[in-house]
């Protein structure tokens, strides 16, 4: 799972019927510490909140972990947040 | 499976429940000549490794769920095992110590 910081959540009105009620998060990835590209997840844990460094899971585990009978279809989804005093 | 070294470890409260009560550790991949490449990630500990082992690590969802024997778990990055030794092309690495 790779590893990045929340810093924004996207708003969607028309969206996939199955995206429905799942927040979607801005994420900057850290690669080793670097800050690189933003990505768009999935709010797995339903509690990241902006500022939060989270570790995210991709491809088909990420739509199975928000809802393994009825997948959305997103390819990133927010498995964790590292406890903030343990950074 | 890859080759790669335990550079830390995660302490997550809230997460995804199927990973309650599994170690979640910090690994980097490594090469043949244990150098550290690529990015530092989360995965599943079942090998019971610690900070600074070489393991084993399997990127495969269905394989995590064979490992850690859970029909109903979702994951990706696994440790299953801790290396000791490797041969490679006649050259043997000891990874202990």
């Amino acid at each position: 799972m790779i590893i990045g910081r929340v810093v924004g959540t996207v708003v969607c009105s028309v969206k996939t019927q199955t995206l429905e009620g799942l927040k979607l998060m801005v994420v900057r990835r850290l690669v080793n510490g670097q800050e690189k590209e933003l990505m768009i997840a999935g709010d797995g844990t339903r509690q990241a909140g902006i500022g939060d460094t989270v570790y995210m899971i991709g491809r088909l585990e990420a739509a199975l972990q928000i809802d393994m009978s009825n997948p959305p279809p997103v390819d990133l989804t927010i498995s964790g947040i590292v406890d903030p005093e343990t950074l | 499976m890859k080759l790669a070294r335990v550079t830390g470890t995660v302490v997550s409260t809230i997460k995804y429940d199927k990973y309650q009560g599994i170690k979640l550790l910090k690994v980097r991949h490594l090469d043949l000549a244990l150098q550290e490449t690529g990015e530092e990630m989360v995965a599943l500990d079942a090998a019971q490794a610690g900070i600074g082992d070489i393991v084993l690590v399997n990127n495969d969802g269905g394989a995590a769920q064979m490992i850690l024997e859970d029909k109903a778990l979702v994951a990706g990055l696994t440790v299953c095992g801790v290396v000791d030794s490797f041969t490679c092309q006649g050259k043997t690495t000891h990874c202990h110590g």
